[in-house]
């Protein structure tokens, strides 16, 4: 059937699609035209072909993180300022296109393409007429602040007198976002939670902070609800500067385990 | 050990052992391997937790534990001969943007070095949470090597 089979075979994102337009900030998507389906069988002429672009915080696309770029338009290609929106909040995100016909027909979402939005913007710089720093003052940020924090997990807590207690715990930070080390400097982190798998700003909860990396939480007293769906993100901060938000976790709240994988068989492939 | 950390070694396992076992494959047939021909175990992710909440195979597992006996009586105290990861990408031609698909199958001449040729053995698995929660084992499937 048709409608299940349009345009997702020409919707590839380049990885050359990210290049910078002529405005400063920003950047442009792009993508092949769909001119058939995808057995192959060109599309009407009278069917006119257009295109919905996305972008998310989750590698899966899941329906409730994508948040529009750009709707229904005609051209293969769309300019974005990652600075300008929510981007900068995430340390990746993924952009995906799906098709649509003037038939009410949609492709699928095409294949996640992942990209690193700038660091959100800093302070002016100071003006000309400003006195240089004394040579003793710790230096200007190299890098617009420190990465997020990554591989965020979550474990029950050890010696937990119940299963209320849980452990967020993260890879240590180490690096500004421009590759530089950090020395001399304690970096702290802030913990937040949301049900809202976008991680919408105003949907954040703090949880805590640590400068270790990791942090021990009670659900109740977060004020979660057993077996809810919430998402953990992390910050890193470095004095003054924040990093964007980790990738998110996603937990269902002091759930008791997967059940059994099923239905389960031998299969034979050829090698 | 975080879930991406997880994750990736689980997936550094399984290639490591891939790498090694296949080379021999040809081995005259050796542990159940024909000429052209392996098998693989194959399951569906579950999709409620014990309690039957329903739950999310993309969100909340984090990788499979497999298991090997030569009967059926698998326990708690039994350990793991490989972990894979509960989800792998797969990349367009471009090499930048990729599909995120479930694992749902395993090769199983990657546990052949677990193996005695012209035994028969049980193979298992239990989901790993990303909370590190582990499901109970999947119903066992015998494996004929003789």
């Amino acid at each position: 059937m048709k409608s299940k089979s349009i345009a997702f075979l020409g919707i590839l994102l380049f990885a050359s699609v990210l290049a910078r337009a002529a405005l400063a900030e920003t950047r442009q998507l792009s993508w092949n035209a769909v001119t058939t389906y995808t057995d192959g069988t060109p599309i009407e002429a009278e069917n006119t072909v257009s295109y919905t672009a996305c972008w998310s915080n989750d590698p899966w696309l899941a329906a409730d993180t994508l948040r529009p770029l750009v709707s229904s338009t005609t051209a293969t290609s769309a300019t974005f300022d990652p600075t300008a929106g929510e981007m900068v909040n995430f340390e990746t995100i993924y952009f995906t296109v799906k098709t649509i016909l003037s038939t009410g027909e949609e492709s699928i979402y095409s294949a996640a393409l992942p990209y690193d939005p700038p660091s959100a913007p800093t302070d002016p710089p100071p003006a000309p007429a400003d006195p240089p720093p004394a040579p003793t003052d710790p230096p200007t940020d190299p890098s617009g602040g420190p990465i997020a924090p990554a591989n965020l997990g979550i474990t029950v807590a050890s010696n937990s007198p119940s299963t209320k207690t849980w452990q967020l715990f993260w890879d240590p930070v180490t690096k500004y976002k421009n590759g530089a080390t950090i020395e001399g400097e304690t970096v702290q982190y802030k913990l937040y939670w949301t049900t809202d798998a976008g991680l919408s700003p105003g949907s954040l909860t703090p949880l805590g902070s640590s400068t270790d990396t990791s942090f021990t939480f009670d659900t109740d007293a977060a004020g979660m609800t057993k077996n809810e769906r919430v998402f953990f993100a992390a910050k890193s901060v470095l004095g003054a500067e924040e990093s964007a938000l980790s990738a998110a976790l996603s937990w269902r709240v002091s759930n008791k385990g997967p059940g059994a994988p099923n239905n389960g068989r031998m299969v034979g492939r050829t090698k | 050990m975080n879930g991406s950390s997880v994750r990736l070694t689980v997936f550094l396992m399984a290639l490591i052992v891939t790498m090694i076992v296949l080379p021999g494959c040809g081995g005259g047939g050796e542990g159940g391997s024909t000429s052209g021909k392996i098998t693989a175990i194959a399951w569906e992710p579950p999709a409620v937790d014990p309690d039957g909440s329903p739950m999310d195979s993309r969100r909340d597992i984090d990788y499979y534990e497999f298991f090997l006996r030569t009967d059926q009586d698998f326990t708690d105290d039994d350990l793991p001969v490989a972990h894979v990861s509960g989800f792998y990408d797969v990349f367009e031609p471009d090499g930048k943007s990729f599909t995120r698909k479930l694992t749902k199958e395993f090769v199983l001449d990657n546990l052949l070095p677990f193996t005695e040729k012209g035994k028969t053995y049980y193979v298992s698995l239990r989901a790993v949470g990303v909370d590190g929660i582990k499901s109970g084992f999947m119903v066992p499937l015998a494996w004929d090597l003789s």
